[in-house]
Formats: C-alpha cells, structure tokens, sequence
C-alpha cells in the first residue's frame, strides 16, 4: 500500500497544506459563475484555522476543491492545492485516496445523513482502516471500538453493531469524528460541524475537537459561520465574502481590530462580541447573487463606508499590519481612524 | 452542504432574482433534444395516419390482388403498383394494412388508459382526500388486484368472455385503473396536507370541489406521465393477447394479429413479421420517450438540468 | 399479531379469492360434461358423466368439494385423457391429476425464469449504476436508450425476429423445443430484454438519488475507492426499489413466459396453460392458473420480506 511519503512530490519540508489562488466556477443559467475566486491560504501542522462566512460565501466548496471531491466538468477548478508538497489538484484518483484518510479528512455539517444509513457505524468507522492495512475485522473491530471510545461514544463496544439512526445528532457527529481518525489523518477539515446540533451539544463537540487536535498534533481547518466558535478554537481565521478571502490574519488582532467593514459587521451582528460597535448589529441588504456580483467591490452595496471608488474596482488583498491582509480599498482611510477608537 | 451546491444555479432565495420558465423554455429544450423530437414527430404522424387513414393509405385495406402475393419491401407489382413494405399472403399492401392496424392498436391503448385513467384517479383522489374505510377498501383491492399475474388473468377473463374490442377495453380497465389510483392515492394525501388545499378548506370549499378544481390540476402532471406510459403498456398487452388469439378477432386487424397472420410465412417473407413488430416498438419507444422527457421538465427539482442553455449539475461524485 | 403472519395471511387469502374466481368464473363458459365430452356426446353419456363428477350437486356444494380437495392436494383430473370414450365409473382412474401435470411441467419454466433472470439481474444493475455514476455521458444516453427499448420491444415478436436471424437465416441455434443449452439460449434471452430495461431504468434513478446523498461524500472524503463507494454503499441503500422492481418482473417473467413458451415450443405451465385454454380443459385451467398465481404471490411476499435486510429501520424500528 502506498503511503504518503512514496507520492511524487512529497516534501517533509513544505507547508502541511497550502492552496495557493484557488478559483472553482460552475456553469449556470446565466453563464459561469465563480463560486470560489482566487483563495489562498496555508495550514501548518498542528495549526487551527477558522474560514468564516455567510452561506454561499464559497467556504464550503473551497474545502470541498481542497478534498477533490467536486467532479469536474461540471466544476472548473484552477489554482494548486498542495499537501506537503503534493499537487492534489488534477491528481490521480489513486494519489487522493492515499491522502484522504490519511492525509485529510472531512467531517461534515448534517452527521446524521452524513453516516451511510444501511450500514453498521462499526464497520463505517473502520472500513478505510481494513482496506488500507490490510487488516482483518477483528482487528478493525477493536480499532473501531478504540476510536469510538476516544471520542467518548459510552458503551463503544455495545453500540458498534448499531446502525447510524439509532445514534442521537450528537453521537452521529462524533462517529463521524472517528471515522475521520481512523488512519491518523494531519489534516482535519470540519465544515460547520456543529450547526446542526444543539447548543448543549455542539459545545461538547467542539470540546471534544479541540482535545483531539491538541492530543494528536492535528491540524484542523474549522469552516463555520459562528464567530464565538472562531473566536474560541482557532490561532487563525479567514474571512469569505462572495467567493474570495476579504481579510485573513491571526484570530486575536483581527477580532479586535478588524480591517475590513465586512469583518466589522460580522462581528457587530454577534450579541456578545459587540464590543466593536455600540450599535445594533444586522448586515444591510443580503448576499450576493454569485452570478450577478456588483461593479467593483462585492460588499460595497452593503457596505457603511463605501465610496465612489468601491465600484471602480475588485480590492485585492493588501498586507494590514503583522501577518495580517485585508481586501478593503479604504482600508487606510477607515480603518486607521476606527482602530484608533478601540 | 451537497443540496446546497445542487441547488446553487437557480439561485434560490430572492424570489424577484429566480429565472421564470415560460413555454418557450419547453419548446426550446425539446428543439436541442433531437432524441425526443423524433418521439414526438412520430407520435404526431402516427395519430395523423390513423385518423386519415382512408386518406393516406395508398391502397384499399382489403384489396386483394392474388398476382401480388408476398411481394417483398420496396416492390413494384404487375400492374406497376408500388409496396413499400411489400404485400401479404392474399396480396394487400402492407404498408395500408398497417395504418388501419394503427386505428385498432391506438384506439385500445388509448382507450383502455383513458377508462383506466378516469376510474382510478376518481378511487385514488377519494381515497387519498378521505382516508378513513374508503382508503382501506380502495387500497387493499389495489395492493391485492396488483400483485396478481395480469396478463393471465386477463388471458383467463378472455376466455371467459370471448375476445373482441370491447372485451379488451373492459379487461384493460379491470386490470390497470388500479396503477393510477394508487398514485393518484399517494398525490392527494400530500396535497391534503399542503398550504393550497388547507387555504381552500378555510375559505369554505366543499370537499368535492376541493377534489377536482384544487387538487387535481395540481398534480396533473405526473398523472399524464403516467398516462402516456400506459398507453404503451397497453399496446404490447393488446399485441400479446391478440396473437394468442384471445384480443381483437378478425376481420379487425390490430398489429398483434398482424403478427400472428405473420408468423405462418416467416421463413418466406419476414417482413409480415417484422414491420407490425416495428411498429410497435417505435410507439412503445416514442411514448416512453415522450413521458420520460415530459416527468424530467415537470419535476421541479430536475427540470432545471434540461431547461437550462447550459449543461449544469452539482456534485455528483 | 406480526407483520409477516399478517402478511402471510393476507397472501393466502388473496389466492382463496383468486382460485375461487377461477373457480365460478369457470362455470360460465357453459355446461362443463359438454365441455368435457365434446359436442358428440349421447345424452346418457352425459348424464352419467354427470353424476360420476358430482356436476349434479348445488354449485355450492361442488365449490366446498373443490376446495376441500385443493387441502389435500387434490386439483381434479384432467379432460384430456379417457373422456372421449364413455367415462367409466372411477373418474380419478382415467382421468390424470391436473396437479401433476402442471408441477411436471413446472421446472422447464423454472428453467426458462431462472436464465432469464441470470442474464437481467447483474446486466440490468450494472447498466443502472453505470449510467447514474455518468450522468449525461454517452454511456447514459445509451443506457436510456437500451433500457427504454427493452420495455418497449413486444416480447414475442423479439422472440420470432431472434428465430428468423438465429436459427433460420443462421441457422446457428434450434428454432424451438426442449434439449440442451442451445435450445434455452433465444428464449432466456427473449424473456430477458424486459426486465434488462426495467431493472436498468430502476436502478440508475435509485442510484441517482442515492449518489446525491451526503454520505457518499463522506465516504468518499475517507478514502474509500470509487467502485466501493458505488457498489457497496450506495447500492445497497439503493435495493429497495431495485429489488422491488426484480420481484416484479420475476412475477412478469412467471406469465411472460407463457408467449415466449409457444413461440418456442418450450413445454412449461405457459404452453401449458395456452393448451388448456384452447380445449377448454377447465380442471387444467384452473390448477395452472392456482400455481402461477401461488408463485407471484409468493415472490411478492418474499420482496416484502428482504426489506428488512436491506432497511434496518424497519425490523428494529427507531431511536433507542
């Protein structure tokens, strides 16, 4: 069985994960559209980072492009996806299934449709562990039943012959969580996996994914729209608006100081964070058509400060301070001003 | 995270942004799908061939010409008559014989459906929209009547019965109403439960105008679909029985007899088989065709896959 | 009570109701030692034959006589043999068991079925998932295309076209009978094409459905290969309407064969019935007819059953 060392392009030396100008468009009623434009972020081992956004704001399909899992054509995916070091866009079907598991793995919003409903949640969560070792089921049993414990399922070694609809939507994410362990994956992508869950619930999951990314030097790339959880979890984050990075930059400085007037409102929309601003917090107008994006700056629309020159052009990201970049045209202007409020 | 994505292109959620389908998206679409505009171009002259049959049929249905017997396709007889599909036992032009089989043939299928239609959505509405022991009686006879051979109890009915056209249609109806009942059933208990019909219960209506001038344009749609295909079914069963001799009886000619008639001279002229067979298979193929096109563009989660200018789809592997 | 004995029940009354129907239907064809006898019979011949059979008795009586002898395995005998001289006293004498006939010619069919099936099942599943797993590729297209051509082709005629080309224009296969493989070969394959479409049609739109489904990217976001992802987990939450439709048209394929039988000469029930039906050998008839319906009935029930394996909802029902 091939490991990930022996692909071409292994590189112990490069970036756990690093997407560099990533853009996937789709075809639609009105032509192509954008759904992802030009992202580029890097993961390092054992690093947590946040992409924060509305709906629709490309965070999910990015990490979908990252895991190989949009099929092109319909999808066109440009740009290079690589983990250390190994080109995964437009890689083999051989070379992803090497990294998925092993490499990366996903853990999705909805557990309960996400877990294979006719199938035993013991041999789902050491079905990739068999095939790739070679080992037998009852050594995948006991596997199974060592990763159903670690992620705390009580009375792991009763329940592994259960079946996913007898598993609450807590339990079936932490099955889920399992499954993604099986093969000691680097990478963790969760994409929102806590929304579907309730708010007792979705804390002892977040809890339990911080442990484990802390126990097994697991990176974790933490898709959610909630800034709390952001906030809490991840030395990074990355802000999406309309299918590209508005503001990136360690989570700290960019939560107290935010560079972009779309970060800002975000997090004035949220009750306990609104330190920011004194005022109310809802977002004017909504998101964005994808396939009819307005002239010059996506957010200028609904944008407090924006000016004549926002529909003139698309900002690109622009360094903002240490480590930090921001796609305001206004940045300077505003946000200089504003920071010196805080 | 999937339906998402599959449900991007329409952009839902700003209703004042969603692209509205008009006709012309239909008449469009079925333009670019050459496969169902040879269905529907050959459904429309099979019904203009078996309405005009007296007047496009290039020979008399029974003239019989003994000079000409078993002539094959594309022949020209002794007295400089053309056959394109080449000529019978007793000499008839088959091509002639097969548009008048077409006015048998269709008319059963058509028919039989038809009364089907009509019986069981009449037992499937009242069932679905009542519940209660009308539903029960409604679908035990349905599940039981189902899972019955049917075509060897219509076989047997025949028998019983003698064969004959009329004989067929009522055999058909006992033996088929129950398909569309059963779905007509499955539409109206989820329309029971929809805004439309639970608006139309406040306003006042009485149930039987709720049955038929709320529910029932409402879903149909999937009932012509389902019309369309049995109208098929009903053709092939009709071919089946007349050729065991229990469906239409002569003089009558139905492309099953034709068949049957065949079969004596197939070593010789298998075009006496093979053309009626034919004929059958492209009504069968175009109406299956017809109904497989018309439940992708009614469907409102599909449709817009064929509508749209552009090959579109969302995550599939 | 449990849902298979309720379902058990529900099937054997399905046949009384059916058998019975046969039974007094049967009796409108007119007068049935007339039948038996044909239109040459003396009127003592009549008579006698008459009294012998028990036709004398209210049609009530006859009815529970006939039912009752259904219990113990008796179906009556048949008209075909002794009654075209005077019948002697002892019907069952002459007159060969109905029942014996129908189950010696039932392995043919079941011969006939099973190939067909053998051929229908893996050919039409994989031109499903092949189909779903390439939306709107060429292989889709031509999947569509075949499968809507198998339902559309009129089963005998296919039959009579694979003789003109096989066996007469050829002449590589028998045009007919009962022998070795080769004579099996133009009728399984005759009797295939339907459901090869049916099945191929069921399976891509489950397939369809089910590869939209969040767990197969979950599957695939494991690492689980491609084929498994389709065969193993999508396939199987796809069964149940694939094994709803194979049931069908196994049903189908029960009464299908009664053309496919005579276009052959196979000797199975259908032929069988096709015979019975021509000389009105009404004891024939209706043993024939209890069998077939008998066998569709129970593919149906066992259907129903394997739900169960492929559902896990439902035998331990939800939550916890």
């Amino acid at each position: 069985m091939t490991t990930i060392e022996k692909l071409p392009g292994y590189d112990a030396a490069a970036p756990l994960l690093s997407v560099d100008n990533l853009s996937v468009t789709f075809g639609s009623y009105e032509g192509q559209v954008a759904a992802v434009d030009g992202v580029s972020f890097t993961v390092n081992p054992g690093e947590t980072l946040c992409i924060v956004g509305e709906s629709g704001s490309g965070k999910s399909v990015t990490q979908m492009a990252v895991m190989g899992l949009l099929t092109s054509p319909p999808a066109q995916i440009l740009g290079s996806v690589r983990f250390r070091g190994i080109e995964l866009i437009g890689a083999r079907p051989s070379t992803l299934s090497v990294i998925r598991g092993t490499g990366i793995s996903m853990i999705f919003q909805d557990a309960i449709t996400s877990l294979n409903p006719a199938l035993k949640v013991g041999f789902q969560i050491s079905e990739v562990f068999c095939a790739r070792t070679g080992a037998d089921s009852a050594a995948g049993r006991k596997h199974a039943i060592d990763l159903m414990e670690r992620v705390a399922i009580p009375g792991a070694s009763q329940r592994i012959d259960d079946y996913p609809f007898q598993f609450s939507g807590g339990m079936c994410q932490r099955i889920m969580i399992a499954m993604a362990l099986a093969l000691n994956p680097k990478l963790l992508i969760a994409d929102e996996p806590t929304t579907a869950l309730d708010v007792t619930v979705q804390r002892q999951v977040m809890e339990l994914l911080t442990t484990l990314s802390k126990d097994a030097e697991l990176a974790l790339v933490l898709i959610t729209h909630d800034l709390g959880v952001a906030a809490e979890q991840a030395e990074n984050v990355m802000v999406m608006y309309a299918g590209r990075a508005v503001e990136t930059g360690p989570t700290d400085p960019v939560f107290a100081d935010p560079r972009h007037p779309y970060t800002q409102a975000l997090l004035a929309s949220m009750p306990e964070m609104s330190e920011v601003s004194a005022r109310l917090g809802i977002i004017r107008g909504s998101p964005p058509v994808l396939s009819r994006l307005p002239q010059g700056c996506a957010f200028q629309p609904r944008c407090r400060h924006a000016a004549p020159l926002c529909e003139a052009s698309r900002p690109e990201l622009r360094a903002a301070g240490a480590g930090r970049a921001s796609a305001c045209l206004r940045m300077d202007d505003v946000f200089t001003r504003i920071g010196a409020d805080v | 995270m999937a339906e998402t994505l599959n449900t991007l292109p329409p952009s839902d959620g700003d209703e004042s942004r969603q692209v509205r389908i008009g006709w012309i998206h239909y008449v469009r679409a079925i333009l670019r799908d050459y496969v169902t505009l040879f269905a529907l171009a050959f459904v429309v002259a099979l019904v203009a061939f078996t309405l005009g049959a007296d007047f496009l049929a290039p020979h008399e249905p029974t003239g019989l010409n003994l000079r000409d017997r078993l002539l094959p396709p594309a022949s020209t007889g002794r007295n400089g008559d053309f056959y394109l599909l080449g000529t019978d036992e007793l000499g008839r032009d088959q091509f002639t014989r097969l548009i008048y089989g077409a006015r048998v043939s269709v008319s059963v299928g058509v028919l039989g459906a038809l009364l089907s239609a009509i019986i069981g959505v009449t037992a499937g509405l009242m069932a679905g929209y009542h519940g209660g022991l009308l539903e029960d009686i409604v679908m035990r006879l349905v599940d039981g009547m189902l899972s019955l051979p049917s075509l060897l109890v219509a076989l047997f009915v025949l028998f019983i019965l003698g064969g004959g056209f009329g004989n067929l249609i009522l055999v058909f109806l006992v033996l088929h109403w129950m398909v569309f009942a059963r779905m007509a059933r499955g539409l109206a208990l989820n329309a029971r439960g929809s805004a439309y019909v639970q608006a139309a219960v406040a306003q006042g209506c009485k149930s039987g105008r709720i049955i038929w001038r709320h529910i029932l344009p409402n879903i149909m749609a999937p009932i012509l679909v389902l019309f369309t295909l049995e109208i098929a079914v009903l053709i092939l069963s009709e071919a089946s029985l007349s050729f065991l001799g229990f469906g239409v009886q002569p003089p009558d000619a139905s492309w099953g007899l034709m068949i049957a008639g065949g079969r004596e001279h197939i070593r010789s002229a298998w075009w006496l088989v093979a053309f009626p067979g034919l004929a059958i298979f492209f009504t069968a193929l175009s109406l299956n065709l017809i109904a497989n096109w018309a439940r992708a563009v009614t469907d409102p989660v599909q449709r817009w896959r064929w509508l749209a200018p552009h090959r579109i789809s969302g995550i599939s592997q | 009570m449990s849902y298979a004995l309720r379902r058990i029940i529900n099937s054997l009354v399905l046949l009384l109701i059916t058998i019975s129907f046969v039974f007094f239907a049967g009796r409108l064809i007119g007068d049935p030692a007339l039948n038996m006898l044909g239109p040459g019979a003396t009127p003592a011949a009549l008579e006698k034959l008459r009294i012998v059979a028990g036709l004398n008795d209210p049609l009530w009586q006859q009815y529970l006589h006939y039912i009752g002898g259904l219990m113990t395995g008796d179906f009556g005998v048949s008209y075909r043999f002794g009654f075209s001289v005077l019948p002697a006293l002892d019907l069952a004498e002459l007159g060969q068991p109905v029942i014996d006939i129908v189950l010696e010619r039932l392995p043919a069919t079941f011969l006939l079925a099973g190939a067909a099936l053998a051929i229908s099942i893996p050919l039409g599943i994989f031109m499903g998932v092949t189909a779903a797993a390439h939306p709107r590729t060429f292989a889709d297209r031509i999947v569509t295309v075949l499968s809507l051509a198998g339902v559309s082709v009129v089963q005998f005629w296919l039959g009579l076209m694979l003789i003109v080309l096989f066996a007469v224009q050829l002449g590589w296969l028998p045009t007919g009978g009962y022998g070795d493989i080769r004579h099996a070969i133009l009728p399984a394959l005759t009797l295939a094409a339907r459901p090869i479409g049916r099945i191929a049609q069921v399976t891509r739109s489950a397939m369809l459905d089910e590869l939209a489904k969040p767990y197969v990217i979950t599957a695939r976001a494991k690492g689980v290969q491609n084929h498994r992802v389709i065969y193993h987990h999508a396939l199987k939450n796809a069964a149940i309407p694939i094994v709803t439709m194979i049931g069908d048209e196994t049903s189908a394929l029960l009464t299908g064969a009664i053309l496919v039988e005579k276009i052959f000469a196979w000797p199975g029930v259908g032929l069988l019935i096709i015979d019975s039906l021509s000389r009105s050998d009404l004891p024939l008839i209706q043993a024939s007819i209890a069998v077939v319906a008998a066998l569709v009935i129970t593919v149906n029930l066992l259907v129903d059953f394997s739900y169960r394996y492929f559902k896990p909802e439902i035998t331990l029902g939800r939550g916890r």
